[in-house]
């Protein structure tokens, strides 16, 4: 699912005020800001992504700073889970829910994305885009049977009317570009409005992040049972 | 243009008053500098000042262009869900004002607010 990829120089932004001059393509990783390389040259991100997805990483296995992130990221999990198990009042919840929401924060670290404005024209808030996708993907999968896949959020340069500063991030509202797999149960306009409008109101009301438009993409139907229109 | 970094003190004045602000988890946590920070890896590439103190989260950043009269605090936070994220970076901005200002007798820094994620 690729939530940040880049589509040219300038959008590598990841720091309120300062322009970043990377432009690497579709590498996220290549983004100064995610360069956390370990003493052996491995990025984190990448130890990390390939111990998760069960792939032979023979490096790994041999070196001893791969080794002792793996188990740093290992003991994290249990501390979460440790942590997790002492508050009472969400035991009858999903134990593993906090650990994921936990492990989020920490992927969004490494991996931030563009970074976006927050409020007015005249403020100085911001938002990584890869926290703002998540709860725009959030807003679309609270309709039954819809799945979001990519989202992308970018300030257009269409929608902005002034230059920013020099040394500052352009701000202005964003365009959204929200990717969907929603059941045949619905009507594919009626799942794309109802996405828009769900989208709208998260990023006003969660957020406060202003919009000017959310185009939503039908990427596949699904014939997902439980995807009963409300 | 040359930077100054601000004191210790004033930085960890800042990061008080942001985490005393509703709605901030944590700062961001600088998950990286954390893992560089544990044991095994220290013995590889030693982390904090020369006095052995631990080094501080990157979520807080207080710089003075060189010659220039404002300071520049940059913010960094994860937030809980459940508040609107733009309403508590305004929250923050005012609580960090008041402390640079309590710490340091500056008025009107300049505040920028990141929000990095939501727990």
């Amino acid at each position: 699912m690729a939530v940040n990829e880049e589509t040219g120089p300038g959008n590598q932004d990841t720091g309120p005020g300062e322009e970043r001059a990377a432009a690497t393509g579709g590498n996220p990783a290549d983004s100064p800001a995610e360069r956390e390389p370990l003493p052996c040259g491995r990025e984190l991100w990448s130890v990390w992504e390939r111990w998760e997805s069960g792939e032979a990483d023979p490096h790994a296995a041999a070196c001893p700073h791969c080794t002792e992130a793996l188990n740093t990221l290992r003991h994290l999990e249990d501390v979460v889970s440790a942590a997790r198990a002492t508050e009472p009042r969400e035991q009858d919840t999903d134990a593993s829910a906090l650990v994921g929401r936990v492990m989020d924060v920490v992927r969004l670290e490494l991996r931030p994305g563009r970074t976006l404005p927050l409020g007015e024209e005249d403020e100085d808030a911001w938002i990584v885009e890869a926290a703002a996708a998540r709860t725009v993907r959030a807003a679309a999968e609270t309709l039954p049977g819809v799945r979001a896949g990519s989202c992308r959020i970018e300030v257009r340069s269409q929608d902005t009317d002034t230059t920013a500063p020099a040394g500052r991030l352009r701000r202005g509202p964003v365009g959204i570009r929200l990717e969907v797999e929603a059941p045949l149960t619905w009507h594919l306009q009626e799942v794309a409005e109802q996405v828009r409008h769900r989208v709208l109101e998260a990023a006003e009301t969660e957020l406060g992040m202003r919009v000017t438009v959310v185009d939503v993409t039908i990427t596949d139907i699904t014939e997902d049972v439980e995807g009963r229109r409300p | 243009m040359t930077e100054q970094l601000a004191s210790g003190d004033l930085t960890d004045a800042v990061a008080r008053a942001v985490l005393g602000t509703a709605g901030v988890a944590f700062l961001r946590p600088g998950v990286a500098q954390l893992l560089r920070a544990s044991r095994a890896l220290a013995r590889v590439r030693p982390m904090g000042d020369r006095l052995g103190r631990p080094p501080r989260s990157s979520g807080v950043r207080v710089t003075r262009g060189e010659g220039a009269e404002q300071w520049h605090v940059e913010v960094y936070v994860v937030l809980h869900r459940g508040h609107r994220a733009v309403d508590v970076t305004r929250e923050v901005r005012a609580a960090v004002t008041a402390a640079v200002r309590a710490e340091a007798g500056m008025r009107d820094p300049r505040v920028s607010v990141t929000v990095t994620g939501l727990v």
